[in-house]
């Protein structure tokens, strides 16, 4: 069976997606580079990869902004609820919840996450 | 909660399939993570997996993902052979071992399925294979088309193949 593909998937069609959800962000900012970097008035950027969908986003906050502040951008960005089952991580695998305390310049600067990228993935059953 | 799984449109889920390996393929993540891919034909690929021991030694796998229920259920996905892409036998060379297992995950190298032929059970709620085996998964972690694509199986089989489950090839003294 070739696979010519003839059904062509316009996100429409199917009706899975929420408007936006499907936004691909990385490497649309204009002026933004993918390494950590400050900006104006001490703008801090984070990459997020979405593990439930392979997609990557940025989120941004500043130097005083809460960890937790940061963790509800998230959810905001990817558009889903929150649960227990969720994991977010740094590439590292360090959970990123339990800092949710911490300003952001000084959880970056404690050297968490150095890459500034999180990584979330929903809960996951299974065994 | 999602019954047993059925067969979906062909058409359909070949191009559902491709489209989100596709756009996952264009994120960058899968050749960061050292990911091959292996289009069989329409509904069928093989991803290519360099699982990570304690020792930072690398094994390939390779996991054939199918779109036959795609993607109002998950993909199927079985360890497969590099000879001929058939399934690996339990105990050789191509199924893993694991040391640990993180609790989302069960391994079961030779499952007896309700239809009686026993074969590989990745047994976690990203396969298709887990939904047609009775399980009571909680809500959040059941598949949901538009929130979880074909991403979803391959991110977290290379997370359990890597530290610090995985431990070594089942043929391997």
């Amino acid at each position: 069976m070739p696979c010519e593909n003839e059904h062509h998937l316009h996100e429409e069609e199917h009706g899975h997606r929420e408007g936006g959800h499907h936004e691909q962000e990385t490497g649309e900012h204009h002026h933004h580079e993918d390494k950590p970097e400050h900006h104006h008035h001490h703008e801090l950027k984070i990459k997020l990869i979405n593990e439930d969908d392979g997609r990557n986003y940025e989120i941004h906050g500043e130097a005083t902004t809460l960890v937790a502040m940061m963790i509800e951008k998230v959810y905001e960005k990817l558009r889903v609820k929150r649960e227990k089952t969720d994991r977010l991580r740094c590439e590292n695998g360090e959970d990123v919840y339990q800092f949710h305390a911490m300003h952001l310049r000084a959880y970056f600067e404690a050297g968490h996450c150095s890459d500034h990228t999180w990584v979330f993935a929903g809960g996951t059953g299974g065994a | 909660m999602l019954g047993r799984p059925t067969p979906a449109d062909p058409e359909i889920a070949s191009a559902l399939f491709s489209k989100h390996l596709d756009d996952f393929w264009a994120t960058g993540i899968p050749d960061r993570k050292g990911l091959g891919r292996i289009q069989l034909d329409c509904l069928h690929s093989v991803i290519a997996v360099p699982a990570v021991r304690a020792n930072d030694q690398r094994d390939w796998y390779f996991v054939r993902l199918g779109a036959e229920f795609y993607d109002s259920f998950p993909p199927t996905a079985a360890f497969v052979t590099p000879k001929d892409w058939s399934d690996a036998t339990a105990g050789g060379r191509w199924q893993p071992t694991f040391g640990t297992l993180p609790p989302w995950f069960g391994w079961h190298p030779a499952f007896n399925y309700p239809d009686g032929r026993p074969r590989q059970l990745l047994c976690f709620t990203v396969t298709a294979e887990y939904y047609m085996v009775d399980h009571s998964p909680s809500e959040e972690t059941v598949w949901t088309p538009g929130r979880h694509t074909v991403a979803a199986t391959i991110n977290r089989l290379v997370e359990v193949l890597g530290k610090p489950y995985y431990n070594k090839p089942a043929g391997e003294q």
